[in-house]
C-alpha cells in the first residue's frame, strides 16, 4: 500500500519535473533535441574539422560517443545533488530518500531514450544496416542505466554528510569524459595504455554501442557482465546507506 | 475522550540531537530536546507552548516522522502523523491542478484518494479557471489559498499543525480558520504548536509546556498555557493582577531543579553524560543564583502550582 503511494509519486514527480522543465521555456521539448545537437556539432567541429581525427564513420561514431556520455553526466550530476536538494521538502515532510535520485534517474533516462531514436534513425539514414546485433543495445542500455544509476545513488546517500564532494563529481566527470574514448577509439591509444583505459566501465561501454551501430558486431559480453556486477556493488550499499540515514538525512541537510 | 483512554502516542525521555559543524572533522552536538515526557490521547487537541527555540519543531518532526529520537522512546499505535504544511513541493511552471496533485501526493495522500478531491480543492481555492494556468501566474494570496486547500485534505490520524490556521485575505482567512478550527476541534487528534496563547486556550484540551528542550510542565490547557502566558508575559500579567509578586523568578528556578534531575537520570544510563554534565553544572549555578536572590520559597510554591518538580517531564501528567 505505501510502496504503491512512493511509487506513484515517482512517477508523478518525475512526470511533473519533465513538465516543468519543458514548459518554462517556449519550444519546450525541442531542447531535448538542440542540447544534444548543440554539443555534437561543437565537437564534431573540434575534432572532426579542426583536428582532422582520421576514424572511420567518424560522424556516427562521435554522435555515440556525446550521447551515451550525455545521458551518464546527466544521470550522475543531476541525481548526485537530489537529496541535499531536497531539504525544504524533506524537513517539512517524510518521503523515503530513495525517490529524489530515482526520479533525476528516470528523467535522465527519458532524454536519452529520446536522443538514442534519432541515433538510430541517424545511424540507418547515414547507410548503417540494422542487423541482429542491435538487439544487444537494450542489454547495454541496462547495464549503463544500472551503472549511472548505482553512482547518482551513491553520490546522492553521501553529498548530504560530506558537502564538498559535490565539486569533485565535477572535476571527475570532466576528467572521465576525456578517458572515456567519446573522441577517439582504442586503438588510437598506445599498446601499454589500453588494458588501464579498459578498467574505465564507461570506455566499455561507449565501446559497446558503437560495436554494435556502427560495426554491426556483437558487443563483448564479458565486459558488460563485469560493468553490471560493478554496478550491484556500488547499488548495493547505496540503497542501504539511504534507507538506514532515511531520517537522518533531514537533520544534516539544512 | 482524552485522558482516562488508551494513549495514541507516549514519549519517554525523548531527546534529540544535532550535530553542528565546527571546521574540518569538528562537530558539536546539540542537543535540542533533552527530556521531553508526554502522552497524547485519541481526539484530543494537544497544544504545544515554549519560547523561539525551545524544541518545538524538533518536537514536530519527530512526532511526524521526519527524524527519530535520539534518546528516549516513543510507544505507541503506529499511526500516520503529519504535518500540515503548505504549498509543499509547489513547482511554478505546473498548473494549479498538477501542483494539487503533486503536493497532495508528497503530503501523503493516494494518487487516486487527492484525484477524487480534486475538484473539491478547486473550490475551496475560489480558483475559477486559474485553476488550470501555471501558479507562476498566481497572486501571493492565490497560491497561499491553493497551499491551503490541498494540505487541508490530509486526513492523517494524528494531524500536526504549526502556527498555520489561516491564510490569505481576510476573507479567505476567516473561511479557513473557520474550517481549520472545526477540524481540530472535531474528534481529530490534532497537536497544535503556536505562540498565540489564546488560540491555545480556545482549541486545546491540553498543553505542553516546553523550556530549554524538556517539558516544563502537561496538564489542562488552562492550567498549563495561563502559567506560561503570566511567565513570560509579565507586563500583562501584571496588568491584571498587580498584587502577585514575581513568579517568574521562580519558574525559572523549577526548570533548573527539574533539569537536574532529569539529567542526572539520563546521565546514568546514557552516553550524553558529558554534554548533560555540563548543564547540570550551568543549572545548580544559574538555580542557585536565582535562590539567592529570590528566596527559596517561591520555587516550592511553584512546583505546587504546576505540580511539577521532581523531574523534567514529570509534571501534571495526565491532566485533569
Amino acid at each position: 500500500m505505501r510502496d504503491q503511494h512512493y511509487f506513484d509519486l515517482i512517477l508523478y514527480k518525475t512526470y511533473a519535473d519533465v513538465r516543468a522543465e519543458t514548459a518554462r521555456t517556449y519550444i519546450g521539448y525541442l531542447w531535448w533535441l538542440i542540447d544534444p545537437l548543440v554539443a555534437m556539432a561543437t565537437y564534431y567541429i573540434v575534432f572532426g574539422v579542426f583536428l582532422q581525427t582520421q576514424t572511420e564513420d567518424f560522424i556516427p561514431f562521435l554522435l555515440i560517443g556525446v550521447a551515451v556520455w550525455q545521458w551518464f553526466a546527466a544521470t550522475v550530476s543531476k541525481g548526485a545533488n537530489t537529496v541535499r536538494a531536497a531539504a525544504s521538502l524533506i524537513s517539512q515532510v517524510y518521503i523515503p530518500k530513495l525517490v529524489f535520485p530515482t526520479v533525476a534517474i528516470l528523467i535522465a533516462f527519458l532524454h536519452f531514450v529520446v536522443v538514442l531514436l534519432l541515433l538510430i534513425a541517424f545511424c540507418i539514414f547515414y547507410g548503417l544496416r540494422f542487423s541482429p546485433p542491435y538487439t544487444a543495445l537494450v542489454l547495454i542500455v541496462a547495464v549503463q542505466f544500472l551503472f549511472s544509476g548505482s553512482l547518482a545513488y551513491l553520490l546522492a546517500a553521501l553529498i548530504p554528510f560530506i558537502p564538498d564532494l559535490r565539486n569533485f563529481v565535477d572535476y571527475g566527470l570532466r576528467m572521465l569524459m576525456f578517458l572515456s574514448g567519446v573522441f577517439f577509439a582504442a586503438e588510437q591509444l598506445p599498446e601499454w595504455a589500453r588494458p588501464w583505459y579498459y578498467l574505465n566501465p564507461m570506455a566499455n561501454l561507449i565501446e559497446s554501442y558503437r560495436e554494435v551501430l556502427i560495426h554491426q558486431r556483437w558487443p563483448d559480453f564479458g565486459a558488460l557482465g563485469l560493468v553490471a556486477l560493478l554496478s550491484c556493488a556500488i547499488v548495493v550499499p547505496a540503497i542501504y546507506l539511504l534507507t538506514r540515514y532515511d531520517r537522518v538525512y533531514p537533520k544534516v541537510v539544512d | 475522550m482524552g485522558p482516562g483512554a488508551k494513549p495514541v502516542l507516549s514519549l519517554h525521555h525523548v531527546g534529540a540531537s544535532y550535530w553542528l559543524r565546527k571546521g574540518f572533522f569538528r562537530r558539536r552536538r546539540f542537543w535540542a530536546l533533552k527530556d521531553v515526557s508526554f502522552d497524547l490521547y485519541p481526539g484530543e487537541s494537544l497544544g504545544v507552548v515554549g519560547r523561539n527555540g525551545c524544541g518545538k519543531s524538533t518536537l514536530l518532526k519527530i512526532l511526524a516522522g521526519i527524524t527519530r529520537p535520539d534518546k528516549g522512546s516513543i510507544s505507541g499505535q503506529h499511526l500516520s502523523a503529519t504535518l500540515l504544511a503548505l504549498q509543499l513541493g509547489f513547482l511554478p511552471y505546473l498548473t494549479g491542478r498538477e501542483n494539487a496533485m503533486l503536493s497532495g501526493m508528497m503530503l501523503g495522500l493516494t494518487r487516486p484518494g487527492i484525484a477524487e478531491r480534486i475538484e473539491a480543492i478547486a473550490e475551496f481555492a475560489e480558483l475559477g479557471d486559474f485553476f488550470d494556468e501555471p501558479i507562476a501566474e498566481y497572486s501571493a494570496g492565490m497560491r497561499a489559498r491553493l497551499g491551503f486547500a490541498v494540505a487541508f485534505q490530509l486526513d492523517p490520524d494524528i494531524l500536526l499543525i504549526d502556527e498555520v490556521l489561516g491564510v490569505g485575505d481576510a476573507q479567505f482567512r476567516e473561511k479557513s480558520t473557520a474550517v481549520m478550527t472545526e477540524k481540530i476541534r472535531s474528534d481529530k487528534t490534532v497537536v497544535l504548536v503556536s505562540h498565540n496563547a489564546e488560540t491555545l486556550l480556545e482549541l486545546c484540551d491540553r498543553a505542553v509546556w516546553l523550556e530549554d528542550g524538556c517539558t516544563r510542565a502537561v496538564g489542562p490547557a488552562e492550567e498549563v498555557v495561563i502559567a506560561y502566558r503570566d511567565a513570560f508575559q509579565p507586563r500583562r500579567r501584571a496588568r491584571k493582577r498587580p498584587n502577585v509578586e514575581p513568579v517568574t523568578a521562580g519558574y525559572t528556578a523549577s526548570v533548573d531543579e527539574a533539569r537536574v534531575d532529569g539529567a542526572r537520570v539520563d546521565g546514568a544510563r546514557s552516553d550524553a553524560l558529558i554534554d548533560k554534565g555540563t548543564d547540570v553544572a550551568h543549572a545548580v549555578a544559574h538555580r542557585d543564583a536565582e535562590r539567592t536572590a529570590k528566596g527559596d520559597g517561591l520555587s516550592t510554591e511553584v512546583h505546587a502550582a504546576t505540580g511539577s518538580g521532581e523531574k523534567c517531564g514529570r509534571g501534571l501528567g495526565r491532566g485533569s
